[in-house]
């Protein structure tokens, strides 16, 4: 792997809820996402992986920490030519396009902001361009949002991703509100921009099988901190942390006889609120293997080998 | 394998169509849908809202007639004919004279322009001041949000009546006198909408999108904010028209908005009124008049918001 | 084709045992439609299935395949503008296309019930769970006094695994996990001990984890009580951990329907064929997915033949025009495609030859 793209060092974000409470959305994450590669990010819903990516681009100011791209600082003020080289797909590909606004405009909307292009013969080449590179045709330009179906319009926010030509991509579960023969259609989508332009992703999901088929590496989020990063393989073969354990197990596989002879890890115990947590460990109140020294001290992130960083306090090299 | 089919009794298919095909790439991408705009998705469905329609077209005729009969008639609004007070509707006069023998036709239908003069004006000043006042509170947010929150609330709290009295008392009695006190405290319920669904639309996805682009305050405002907020504006306007015609009515029925020989719906229902027990005509045209135009905005309004409410999602 | 055949010779013994035990539920030919501001959607057009005590049928389908639709004509709980134009769905003997919402009232507690996707909008948040399990007894059994549907709301929260009951029925819904909640909705549901349970995407909203401790509990319960269960779902893996039988949707018709394994491990129709390989495995590593081109049909134009042909990729000319009849293939194994045809040049053994699983 070539230098690291974006640094995130000691990334928090934490919001103010009700009186002088704090939601700790995100807590001290730092990783390193190399060029070209595709980091996944799961968890379960209020991990706080959406609020990283959205930090990460500059959506949010964080609380504490920095995110460097390219060797330079992200500031939130957007932008920069170096804003532009971030781009960001949501999740909801309904809220995601302005009704109003013909497709043709909402593709052109950065390539207008930066006067991408110089003749107005150009702008409707380029659209047409961005449009095939998604596998709609030129005369889908004319048309508002509403007439297409939930995997058009979430290819549609892909073009208008990539419509300033950006390295970097941040796709905050782009395929969960997707139907599954569509969700296939638009990672092998993603996947065959990256080969094309040499992308790097942020893959956030929260279903490991999705992150999987996509990621290079991939990251275990769990109440605002990263449990375990690793190489996909090795996650994969070697879980370390008991959430990513019990994550692994508790998938559904699409297959009866595999699903039957199966054995899970069922977890017990509630998940602990992000709002005002106590010391130690984040996932402590929910694991089997908990001792006195979980609910003392957190564990932090350490390299067990190679490559595979995992904060527990039980796991030794693996 | 055994392969039965259920239903064996099909139609004869001729044998050649049971050849491979390959699928169309493009025509799997087409919508069958027809093609048009949000608007005239919108337009279809205000066309079957019956009401809504036979108020649109009330609305039409009233302003039609308030527009030409004034214009048509053999008599000014402000003639008077001493020779035929308090006529009955007759040849002559259609509707009827007033105390000064004023063709109450005439007056009837000029008066209706006035009031909807004064009610589109200040319906249009409550839009521009209101849409930007809201639309910087929102933008801004922070302190200037804060202060400016502040200030419609104080605004809120001095009673609006009174404001649009003594603006009345101290400047010149006139249209534009009436029409500038109706926008004092008018924009502040459009200002308190704005805000609110800009600010709904500011952590919207699409919005967020744009940012990333780099779409600048001013571009998000007209291409994104404003298009997503004309729905609320129109309907805001739509309810926001009849209020200020009724105060107006208010205003010149307790004597201090238009003066004689100026006409208006209140104006004339005034005047109507002092006559009462004799022509009681005189009071009854201005009032269904003011009646129909409450009541056909109004409905207009509600049909509105149910065919161009905003859909995010199709 | 071993597969196959060893279907055939089993299916004798499970078509006989159907055939004794009248199906709980029974759906003819349903069609239903809907009024829409862009027009008739034809939601469903023309379904048949039937499930007996005990068993499981997942029907499986994209959004706007119309399973949702097909549930709640079921239970008589279509959106407005929704009606039911044909066939006709016996539920434990009764028509209920035919009956009067009275009776349909006292259907929806007796003999089915249903739990939906989101469990807290379904739940009332000013009342605590304890008195929203008890509100079914008290609606449908007058006769039950007090003390015996305390107890019977006590049975039912240990039913469904939520400790401590003595102080989680005087708690609200604010105060249950999402995953809790979905519990309470199915103590609920399952109070006057229905035939029928439909569950409309009952994980869907909740994290892997949990979704695995109810589906756990879904099992569990049938067990205990033989139940019939419906789930709806659009996922591959809930369904094979939950159901017996398999109905997939697709442009508001069943295009294909068999036990799990025939749909699993022998399936006939391109479009299940293409569902089954789009699913990413857990156990793959990263490699490109098969996918389906296209998007799915328009229902307020519905196309005028098999509903997949414009995506297929082993479609044939009669495809477009003709709607395929439904072929069996033994074992309560049918799909709905001209492959099978006799005529038919293509081989259907293209469809069934990739194996799912290296």
């Amino acid at each position: 792997m070539a230098g690291a793209l974006l640094e995130v060092n000691g990334l928090s974000r934490y919001f103010t809820v009700g009186k002088r409470k704090t939601l700790k959305a995100v807590d001290g994450v730092s990783m390193r996402i190399y060029r070209g590669e595709t980091l996944g990010l799961v968890g379960e819903s209020g991990c706080g992986k959406s609020t990283l990516g959205r930090t990460v681009i500059g959506l949010y100011e964080p609380t504490a920490g920095t995110v460097r791209f390219d060797g330079m600082p992200v500031s939130p003020k957007r932008g920069s030519s170096l804003a532009l080289r971030m781009q960001m797909i949501f999740q909801d590909p309904y809220t995601s396009l302005n009704p109003r606004m013909k497709i043709s405009d909402i593709l052109a909307e950065g390539i207008d902001n930066h006067r991408l292009v110089r003749s107005k013969a150009e702008r409707s080449k380029r659209i047409a361009e961005l449009l095939e590179s998604v596998g709609l045709s030129e005369e889908h330009a004319n048309r508002y949002p509403h007439e297409f179906s939930g995997g058009q319009r979430q290819r549609i926010c892909i073009a208008r991703a990539l419509s300033v030509r950006p390295d970097f991509i941040i796709a905050d579960e782009p395929i969960s509100s997707l139907d599954v023969s569509i969700q296939a259609q638009v990672i092998n989508l993603m996947r065959d921009l990256q080969d094309e332009m040499g992308l790097t992703y942020l893959f956030i999901a929260h279903d490991m099988s999705v992150v999987r088929c996509i990621s290079n590496r991939i990251g275990v989020m769990y109440l605002g901190s990263l449990v375990e990063l690793a190489e996909s393989e090795a996650l994969f073969a070697k879980p370390t942390h008991p959430y990513t354990q019990a994550l692994l197990s508790a998938i559904p596989i699409p297959d009866p006889s595999e699903e039957r002879g199966r054995h899970r890890i069922m977890l017990s115990g509630a998940v602990r609120s992000p709002i005002d947590m106590p010391p130690g460990c984040r996932f402590a109140s929910r694991c089997q293997a908990r001792t006195k020294l979980c609910d003392e001290r957190e564990p932090e992130l350490r390299e067990l080998a190679p490559g595979h960083f995992c904060a527990c306090h039980q796991s030794n090299c693996i | 394998m055994i392969i039965t089919a259920r239903n064996p009794d099909m139609p004869a298919i001729p044998a050649e169509l049971f050849t491979p095909e390959t699928a169309d790439s493009l025509e799997m991408e087409r919508i069958s849908r027809e093609h048009h705009s949000a608007a005239y998705d919108g337009w279809i469905r205000l066309r079957k809202n019956k009401g809504a329609l036979v108020c649109l077209d009330v609305l039409a005729l009233l302003t039609l007639f308030a527009l030409i009969a004034p214009i048509i008639s053999p008599y000014t609004y402000y003639q008077t004919d001493y020779m035929a007070k308090l006529k009955p509707p007759s040849a002559a006069h259609w509707l009827g004279t007033d105390l000064f023998g004023r063709d109450l036709w005439t007056r009837m239908w000029y008066g209706t322009r006035i009031s909807l003069l004064i009610g589109l004006c200040a319906a249009a000043i409550n839009i521009f001041i209101g849409v930007l006042y809201g639309a910087i509170s929102a933008l801004m947010g922070g302190v200037v949000d804060a202060v400016m929150q502040r200030t419609i609330e104080v605004l809120v709290g001095v009673p609006s009546l009174i404001l649009v009295i003594l603006f009345m008392m101290a400047l010149p009695p006139g249209i534009w006198t009436i029409i500038l006190a109706l926008s004092v405290t008018g924009w502040v319920q459009m200002a308190r909408l704005v805000r609110a669904q800009i600010l709904r639309m500011k952590g919207m996805e699409f919005v967020l999108a744009a940012r990333l682009l780099g779409t600048g305050t001013w571009t998000m405002i007209r291409r994104h904010l404003i298009p997503n907020t004309v729905g609320v504006i129109i309907i805001q306007v739509m309810f926001a028209i009849p209020s200020a015609i009724f105060t107006e009515a208010f205003l010149s029925f307790i004597g201090i908005g238009l003066a004689e020989p100026q006409a208006s719906l209140g104006v004339l229902i005034n005047n109507g009124y002092s006559v009462l027990r004799s022509s009681p005509y005189m009071l009854v045209y201005p009032a269904v008049t003011i009646v129909l135009l409450m009541v056909c905005f109004s409905i207009v309004g509600d049909g509105l918001r149910d065919a161009f409410d905003p859909r995010m999602k199709g | 084709m071993a597969g196959i055949r060893a279907d055939v010779e089993a299916s004798p013994g499970t078509v006989f045992k159907d055939v004794i035990n009248a199906p709980v539920l029974s759906v003819k030919d349903m069609s239903v439609s809907i009024k829409t501001d862009n027009g008739i959607v034809r939601a469903v057009r023309g379904v048949s299935f039937s499930l007996s005590q005990g068993k499981t049928l997942a029907i499986v389908g994209e959004s706007g395949s119309g399973k949702t639709m097909t549930c709640k004509g079921i239970i008589g709980l279509l959106p407005p503008g929704g009606v039911i134009d044909n066939g006709t769905v016996t539920l434990c003997g009764l028509d209920v296309t035919r009956a009067h919402e009275k009776t349909m009232r006292q259907v929806r507690g007796f003999n089915v019930s249903m739990i939906f996707q989101d469990p807290l909008t379904s739940l009332n948040p000013t009342t605590p769970i304890g008195r929203q399990i008890e509100e079914m007894m008290v609606l449908h059994r007058p006769d039950m006094n007090e003390s015996a549907r305390k107890a019977r709301v006590f049975e039912m929260l240990d039913l469904v695994g939520i400790s401590n009951p003595a102080e989680r029925i005087r708690q609200y819904p604010h105060q249950f996990s999402g995953g809790m909640r979905q519990r309470v909705m199915i103590a609920i549901a399952l109070t006057l001990s229905p035939k029928l349970l439909i569950a409309d995407e009952p994980t869907t909203a909740l994290d892997v984890t949990i979704q695995a401790q109810i589906l756990e509990l879904m099992n569990d319960i049938q067990r205990k009580t033989n139940t019939a269960i419906v789930i709806i779902t659009h996922n591959l893996g809930v369904v094979a951990s939950v159901a017996d039988h398999v109905a997939v949707m697709y442009g508001g018709r069943i295009i294909e329907e068999g036990g799990v394994e025939n749909i699993f491990y022998s399936r006939k129709h391109p479009y299940t064929q293409g569902l089954l390989d789009s699913v990413p495995k857990i156990n793959r590593a990263k490699e490109r997915l098969f996918s389906i081109p296209g998007s799915p049909p328009d229902l307020v134009n519905p196309p005028e033949g098999c509903p997949f042909a414009a995506r297929c990729g082993s479609r044939m000319r009669v495809c477009g025009s003709y709607v395929p009849p439904i072929m069996e293939f033994g074992g309560g194994h049918s799909a709905a495609c001209w492959l099978y045809d006799k005529r038919a040049t293509a081989p259907p053994s293209a469809v069934s030859a990739t194996p799912m699983l290296s």
